[in-house]
């Protein structure tokens, strides 16, 4: 049914989808400039970011690859965001199920608790949580991690509940009145419906973990730096193309879990 | 399914309440969020000891909080309206292509995500600095003959923070129009109503939600931002963001810093209340 | 597969438990916090190594000194850092909230210029505020910082540290006319309406490593700075920069022990380590640090760069006490001129 209006209206005059590609060329730009320059800049042979890149060399990816502290960086993202991720989703999953299909009193003001990490600016919450954290003994990693389970729980609540409201009752009912109780009812029927909410809801916790750069200034410390802390006091200080190469490897790294993400909708489906 | 009748030795010995699965989350939100922004804002009113109001008094009078917080609300503004403007249409001419362009569409604007927020920030800079991209292209094809100032103005935080905020405009505008039913544009066609009207008066009003909402959620977020309008404003463009951060670390003023904070939060929850509804439809339902 | 699933997920739960255990070293490993970056390297292999030879006791340093962090370790209880090496702008008495005081029983306080050791600090070395300007665009030496506020005659922007108390006002007022003795407390007023002369072709520089590269590049022409990186600029980069003494700012940086530091006594007799003469003199092997001891006699070879050794032509000294008990009015008088159109 849907085919068909979209199809009628799809009978635009060659002059309004030339209007619309004047209109999306533009915005597709903004979109896609900052993220795309990066990568020639990266292989530039001149020790500063400067455009035209100059001449083609790898030498900033072969310096990072010999940098331990650069190296170190990026395993601690790699580790904050994994751990983080892990716990968002052992959080987040059960909330949201219980949003999706519970009936309780107070979900409106609830939700609203758990978004707020996402709009409270992290500006405000930074030194709190680097204070309170080390009040209970949380530093580097324990303490990144706790920070950014805040900010992907959300993520994971918000497309977990969307998934979870594909479950139709009337199976859990049957299961329930099969015998199974409601943990087996949980991981063998509700679980396997929303795993690639789930799954979505993961990647955006890790991606918004793997990011995060004004929390993990308060909360590192130079011993446990993550590669967005350490990009940003090169940034800072001396802005050499290393900077380039990292953000073009994180880049790289992100596009690869969007794309199988992508692919393991579509084969699902 | 093969076991027909199973005795529920399996069901927990006392029943669990159906809210049962947001308790630990609360409970972690509680202590790991809660606390350490309550922490900070409390300093507003503890330190110095007794404060009371005195730094709520003394930020609300002094005019520098003024201007910053001017300077913040005008970024959003802008922000937001630039934001509005091109994902609902982005969203509209994905609503309108075919399953393969959509998809396109759907990663072109999901791919910025996969780059921190602090790397296109610094882009930016790259791009837009007197000797950068767009200045290089201008000069090469003659158009000017001396670099235009880009960089350290409230047109470079506009473009970065809607860069970066677009998404959120986006995706809330298809949801919405994804939602919508297209029988009813049919018949508004069909009654004779010309493309326009029935855009205006069909198919806009019911897909104004997903507009809101992803306003909203833009409008709230670019109040706190920080490391774009640092790197790319001009001293006029500097948010309140800017101030609590010199409060906290270079005059270790947390009462003030505190004071400001629990304004900044206010406003935020205000206006996320004003726009819980259109938010709550599109992210919960 | 349900129950190995849970089982799986309590493993991942204690696998994050035992992450989560504080990672607080046990043992009395002194931890030296500083700035970092090239001076970083020199505290490591002129004071730290020199200290580890001589006492067998070990210590850690950390680059990325942060007042907010020490101060809410001092609040949380918890406190990391012993030896942490400030700027000007910290340790005053109004910081004493979170400082232990100097112990001068064991620090030489008789042998630190006078003026650069109080109550919660001791100066390691001194620095100090200069111009340097970038050689391509301005052929005559500027002779102070009348000459930074000349557009007509030294036409070209110019960069300042985006700091209220790092300088700014201080520059206004030496170049309207102010001397330096007289410098405190500051006239704001009237910085600033010297400083609305030439605010349009104002650069506003946020770390030491930007003010090199606007100078450098030729971005501005004329840079207010540390002297150490307006060396760095000119001689490790070799970049078109040059700069003067005259009128310089004189500041240091400072060794203080945070309230709650479990080796007191320990930082203490580093921190004399540090200020001896033979350690502090060779603060300038590398870098342009000028010593705090008066009986140290720094590297001949960088003499010439260094800011003690041009005390003949006129400077001012940071009024640090005035600045600290004034900070919350100069940083809101800078905040809004600063974002004034």
């Amino acid at each position: 049914m849907k085919t068909s209006s979209t199809s009628q209206i799809r009978k635009a005059s060659g002059y309004r989808s030339l209007v619309t590609s004047l209109l999306m060329t533009p915005i597709l730009i903004i979109l896609l400039a900052p993220s795309l320059i990066i990568i020639p800049m990266s292989f530039t042979k001149v020790p500063f970011l400067s455009w035209p890149p100059k001449g083609f060399s790898a030498k900033w990816y072969a310096r990072l690859f010999d940098s331990p502290e650069w190296l170190a960086s990026l395993w601690h993202s790699v580790e904050v965001a994994l751990l983080s991720t892990i716990i968002a989703v052992l959080l987040g999953v059960p909330a949201g199920v219980s949003l999706a299909l519970k009936q309780w009193p107070g979900k409106q003001f609830v939700l609203a608790l758990i978004i707020t990490p996402l709009v409270v600016p992290t500006i405000v919450v930074g030194i709190g949580m680097y204070k309170i954290y080390a009040w209970l003994g949380l530093f580097d990693r324990s303490g990144l991690v706790a920070a950014h389970v805040m900010i992907g729980v959300p993520l994971v609540v918000v497309t977990t509940m969307s998934a979870a409201r594909q479950v139709n009752p009337v199976l859990l009912r049957a299961a329930r009145s099969l015998g199974a109780g409601p943990v087996s009812t949980f991981f063998r029927v509700t679980l396997p419906i929303i795993s690639s909410g789930v799954l979505s809801g993961a990647v955006f916790a890790f991606v918004s973990s793997w990011d995060e750069v004004v929390i993990a200034k308060f909360l590192s410390s130079p011993t446990y730096e993550t590669a967005p802390v350490r990009m940003w006091a090169q940034i800072t200080e001396r802005v050499d193309p290393t900077v380039a190469a990292v953000s073009s490897i994180l880049f790289a790294a992100a596009l690869l879990l969007m794309i199988s993400l992508m692919v393991v909708e579509r084969v699902r489906r | 399914m093969t076991t027909a009748v199973r005795p529920a030795a399996r069901s927990w010995p006392v029943p669990l309440p159906d809210s049962i699965g947001i308790w630990p989350l609360l409970a972690a939100l509680l202590v790991f969020f809660m606390l350490p922004a309550a922490s900070i804002i409390s300093n507003s009113v503890t330190e110095p000891e007794n404060a009371g109001l005195s730094n709520f008094r003394a930020v609300l009078t002094d005019p520098t909080f003024a201007i910053f917080a001017i300077n913040t609300v005008r970024t959003a503004v802008l922000v937001s309206i630039v934001c509005a403007a091109l994902g609902y249409f982005y969203a509209y001419v994905m609503y309108r292509s075919s399953p393969g362009v959509r998809a396109i569409l759907v990663f072109c604007a999901l791919l910025p995500l996969c780059t921190s927020l602090l790397v296109r920030s610094f882009a930016w800079t790259v791009i837009l600095r007197d000797t950068g991209i767009v200045n290089w292209i201008l000069i090469n094809t003659g158009v000017v003959s001396q670099p235009v100032g880009l960089l350290r103005t409230s047109f470079a935080v506009t473009v970065g923070m809607a860069q970066i905020l677009l998404p959120f405009s986006i995706f809330p505008a298809y949801v919405s129009m994804a939602r919508f039913d297209g029988t009813l544009l049919r018949a508004s066609r069909s009654l004779g109503a010309g493309p326009v009207r029935s855009f205006l008066e069909v198919f806009f009003p019911a897909t104004r939600v997903g507009l809101v909402a992803g306003t909203v959620l833009v409008f709230v977020l670019s109040l706190g931002y920080f490391i774009t309008p640092v790197l790319l404003g001009g001293p006029g463009d500097q948010p309140i963001a800017v101030l609590i951060d010199a409060q906290v670390t270079s005059l270790l003023d947390w009462g003030a810093a505190g004071a400001m904070s629990a304004i900044v939060t206010f406003f935020v929850l205000l206006f996320l209340a004003i726009g819980w509804r259109a938010v709550s439809r599109i992210f919960f339902a | 597969m349900p129950l190995s699933f849970t089982i799986r997920i309590l493993a991942a739960v204690l696998a994050v438990g035992t992450a989560a255990a504080p990672a607080i070293a046990e043992d009395t490993t002194l931890v030296w916090v500083d700035g970092g970056g090239a001076y970083h390297d020199t505290v490591q292999t002129r004071v730290l190594d020199p200290w580890q030879e001589e006492t067998g006791n070990k210590v850690v340093s950390v680059a990325g000194t942060d007042n907010a962090k020490l101060r809410a370790m001092v609040e949380a209880g918890r406190v990391v850092w012993d030896v942490y090496n400030g700027d000007n702008s910290w340790g005053t008495d109004a910081d004493g909230e979170w400082l232990v005081p100097i112990d001068y029983s064991v620090v030489p306080k008789d042998e630190i210029i006078p003026g650069f050791a109080s109550t919660y600090r001791v100066a390691n070395m001194i620095y100090s505020i200069q111009l340097a300007y970038n050689t391509d665009q301005v052929t005559t030496k500027p002779e102070g910082w009348a000459d930074f506020f000349d557009l007509e005659k030294y036409p070209g922007k110019r960069a300042v540290m985006d700091y209220s108390v790092g300088g700014i006002f201080e520059i206004a007022l030496l170049a309207d006319g102010v001397k330096p003795d007289s410098l405190y407390p500051l006239d704001i007023d009237r910085a600033i309406a010297k400083l609305d002369t030439i605010k349009p072709s104002l650069v506003f520089w946020q770390s030491g490593a930007q003010s090199e590269e606007l100078v450098g590049s030729g971005e501005v022409a004329m840079v207010m700075t540390y002297n150490a990186r307006a060396y760095d600029a000119k001689v490790a980069l070799e970049m078109p920069v040059d700069y003067i003494f005259e009128e310089q700012i004189l500041a240091a940086a400072y060794l203080t022990v945070p309230k709650g530091s479990k080796n007191v006594d320990e930082a203490m007799k580093l921190i004399a380590f540090a200020v001896s003469k033979p350690i502090n003199e060779t603060m300038s092997a590398d870098l342009p640090l000028g010593p705090s001891n008066v009986n140290a006699s720094p590297n001949p070879e960088m003499a010439p760069d260094l800011p003690s050794s041009h005390l003949d032509k006129p400077y001012a000294v940071f009024d640090d006490q005035w600045i600290a008990a004034n900070s919350k009015m100069i940083e809101s008088r800078y905040q809004a001129w600063k974002s004034a159109q």
